[in-house]
């Protein structure tokens, strides 16, 4: 593989660790269905699946669809 | 419609179908004098029960079918062994045992060496003082047995906040940006640099899956219960793992550890929220690993299985105790996953997973109480009477002999039960190489029979410890997350009788019940109530690590890692004896104070980590005051992990070292 045999090495003699390099991590929330949240998705996704999707409209200008 | 969809119709439509059958044949002897309460109860236990072994049935029929076709149970593409990517292997470890965590490190770092491109991260959570510093100390003895540049990590945390997934957040938060992956291992496992390549070269070629999951071999224990797990896991495993990521494709599991995971998809999708309310069912989320996979799949990441990548390995537990042990946190964790299988946005697959790690600890409570209802109906009166009136006339009631429907119900059963260990064997017996890897065929006849007769005696002793934590977890009693016994270790009688005389108990007085009341049913229960009775001696007996190796001897429950060499694992095996054979002795929270050398290495080690959040010990002073006199016998372990947290504190406690030192 191709690495760099030099990282960090700097930092490990005798530190034991790399440098930090700090980076979030959202907790993902769990939001537990409830009988209007599942009827409201119910009925966003039975209309995404049924109802078809207006054609993008057509420019005035140019008589092509944007 | 795709392959794996259509598989997927194909198991729901025969798990359905076989379980209407079982229940359709049992409703209509039920029904025979009317559907009472009691029976409707029966009726509706026996159809969640026998649905559950359907699926695993079922599922070892996909596998074997997969296995024997040789189907292509991971469709992804590896990319060229030339790889830029960078992996972390990360080995969290919490109060494990020093030795065997730095060996298994060592071995896999050795396994590496030929391909490179690995950085190896030792992720402490230890709360014993006395395991951080041989951590710290087994570190800089590692470091100073490779080269100059190996790059092996060694960090500690003062407080082991969410635990193992805290930890493992704690790397991905402060040093994850540095790596394109990480894998993840447990303190027991081991993987072969060969395996942990191609789970490189496999996400560099799949940039939308997330994770990797290669299923674990059990090995390298001896104690007889151990060598049964270990036999089962190989001989079994393989075609069980194959029905599951044939059915499941891109929409896997993660099993905690021994998986490869991409570091990005992880920091924005992994993180873990606490659950509203107190434990057991609130608080941190404690079996982690389903969850996060979750959570990867309903951000649109792929999560994968790769059943056929050998050369990952990890201990089972020596004994029955430490097993149901283990299972008791389990249990609990998997139970808590209640609370987030209806989450929204979650992909049916992860609910799937999720309600299959809640039944696999909820069917033994099932049949325990399916059983409680069986013998209710049995013993209670019924109110058919033996003969009814037409007017004023008895008129004889026809008899109806419902044996043979009952027959057919407890012979489908047991074929469901038995038949993914028969399927299991074929799949093995097809294959010349793996039978001679597990001692030819006798050998495995023998074994898989011992085996089936072991389980079916185990069945029932689980089945009431299961019903026992159940009890105690709904009661609100939370368990801690506690360090496993990864020794082999045979257990003292004693332990083995306060842990399942109530199971003797149990299985005595429902024998002295049925013999009584109700003869004829004996035999019905002949094996349930034997498996209780023999409980005290089957657990003393299985924790033998002498019948382990006698075992062995006659050529029963051979694995591979047993007739033939794996070379990562016997490396380990040799590094843990070199260390054991040099191990230093005293104590070592008093070498920090009288060892200038450890000292320092210690303080240099502190400096990295931030001090500890919380205030600092009342009494920090007179402990200084004791340790610099040397009187530390009655230290707690928070006494001196005030000490050995704080650098001013051990310089102070350590100077008066150095005079005495020199007065004497």
């Amino acid at each position: 593989m191709d690495r760099d045999s030099h990282l960090f090495q700097s930092e490990m003699l005798p530190a034991s660790m790399p440098t930090r390099r700090p980076t979030a991590m959202p907790a993902q929330p769990v939001v537990p269905w409830t009988f209007a949240r599942l009827f409201t998705a119910s009925v966003d996704w039975l209309m995404a699946e049924t109802v078809p999707a207006l054609p993008a409209p057509i420019s005035t200008t140019t008589k092509r669809r944007v | 419609m795709s392959d794996i969809a259509a598989r997927r119709w194909l198991f729901l439509f025969l798990v359905i179908v076989s379980t209407a059958a079982a229940v359709t044949k049992l409703y209509q002897v039920l029904l025979v004098d009317d559907l009472d309460l009691l029976e409707f109860l029966f009726l509706a236990l026996f159809a969640v029960l026998f649905g559950w072994i359907t699926v695993s049935f079922w599922m070892a029929v996909f596998g074997a079918f997969a296995r024997l076709t040789a189907a292509r149970l991971l469709p992804l593409a590896e990319g060229p062994a030339y790889s830029k990517s960078r992996t972390a292997i990360l080995m969290p470890v919490y109060n494990e045992e020093v030795t065997r965590t730095f060996s298994g490190v060592q071995a896999i770092y050795d396994s590496v060496a030929a391909t490179g491109g690995f950085d190896f991260f030792i992720l402490s959570d230890s709360t014993e003082p006395a395991n951080w510093i041989a951590e710290e100390v087994a570190w800089k003895e590692l470091r100073a047995s490779l080269e100059p540049d190996a790059r092996v990590f060694y960090r500690h945390r003062h407080r082991n906040i969410g635990r193992k997934s805290g930890n493992i957040q704690d790397f991905c938060e402060n040093w994850g940006s540095h790596y394109d992956y990480m894998v993840i291992l447990d303190a027991d496992s081991l993987m072969s640099g060969e395996t942990l390549a191609s789970l490189v070269r496999l996400m560099d070629a799949n940039p939308r899956a997330a994770l990797i999951q290669s299923p674990a071999t059990l090995v390298g224990r001896s104690t007889l219960f151990a060598r049964i797990q270990q036999f089962a896991s190989s001989a079994y495993g393989a075609t069980y793992n194959a029905g599951l990521a044939w059915l499941q494709g891109p929409d896997g599991n993660y099993w905690g550890h021994n998986a490869i995971i991409r570091v990005r998809a992880f920091q924005q999708h992994g993180g873990l929220p606490k659950l509203p309310g107190r434990p057991p069912f609130g608080g941190e989320i404690m079996s982690h690993d389903f969850v996060e996979a979750a959570f990867l799949q309903r951000a649109g990441w792929e999560v994968w299985m790769a059943p056929d990548l050998t050369g990952s390995y990890e201990e089972p537990p020596p004994t029955v105790y430490d097993h149901l042990k283990r299972d008791r946190r389990w249990m609990q964790g998997n139970l808590q996953h209640a609370r987030i299988i209806l989450a929204q946005g979650l992909r049916m697959p992860s609910r799937l997973h999720l309600a299959m790690g809640i039944m696999s600890y909820l069917s033994s409570p099932l049949w325990f109480l399916l059983l409680l209802t069986s013998l209710l109906e049995m013993f209670l009166p019924n109110g058919t009477e033996p003969f009814s009136f037409a007017g004023r006339h008895p008129e004889l009631a026809l008899s109806v002999s419902q044996t043979k429907p009952l027959l057919q119900l407890v012979t489908a059963t047991l074929v469901l039960l038995y038949a993914p260990k028969l399927l299991a064997l074929m799949v093995l017996l097809a294959q010349p190489e793996a039978v001679k890897a597990h001692g030819g065929v006798s050998g495995i006849l023998r074994s898989v029979v011992l085996e089936s007769i072991f389980a079916t005696l185990l069945a029932p002793v689980v089945m009431l410890a299961h019903t026992w934590m159940l009890i105690n977890i709904m009661l609100g009693r939370a368990t801690g997350w506690g360090t496993q016994t990864r020794d082999d270790r045979a257990l003292p009688f004693w332990v083995v009788f306060r842990e399942y005389w109530p199971h003797t108990l149990i299985g005595i007085v429902m024998s002295v019940v049925f013999y009584k009341f109700a003869p004829d049913s004996l035999a019905w229960f002949a094996p349930l109530l034997l498996g209780m009775i023999v409980s005290i001696p089957l657990v003393q007996i299985s924790s033998s690590l002498k019948l382990g190796i006698a075992m062995a001897r006659d050529n029963l429950f051979m694995v591979p890692s047993e007739t033939g060499v794996i070379p990562v694992l016997k490396r380990a095996h040799q590094l843990v004896e070199k260390r054991e054979a040099a191990a230093r002795s005293g104590d070592y929270r008093q070498l920090v104070l009288d060892d200038p050398e450890i000292r320092a290495l210690h303080l240099k080690l502190l400096e990295e980590i931030p001090p500890p959040a919380e205030a600092p010990h009342p009494q920090l002073p007179a402990l200084i005051d004791a340790a610099r006199r040397r009187e530390t016998a009655g230290f707690s372990r928070q006494d001196w992990l005030a000490v050995l947290s704080d650098p001013a504190s051990i310089q102070a406690a350590s100077e008066n070292s150095i005079s005495s030192g020199l007065r004497t």
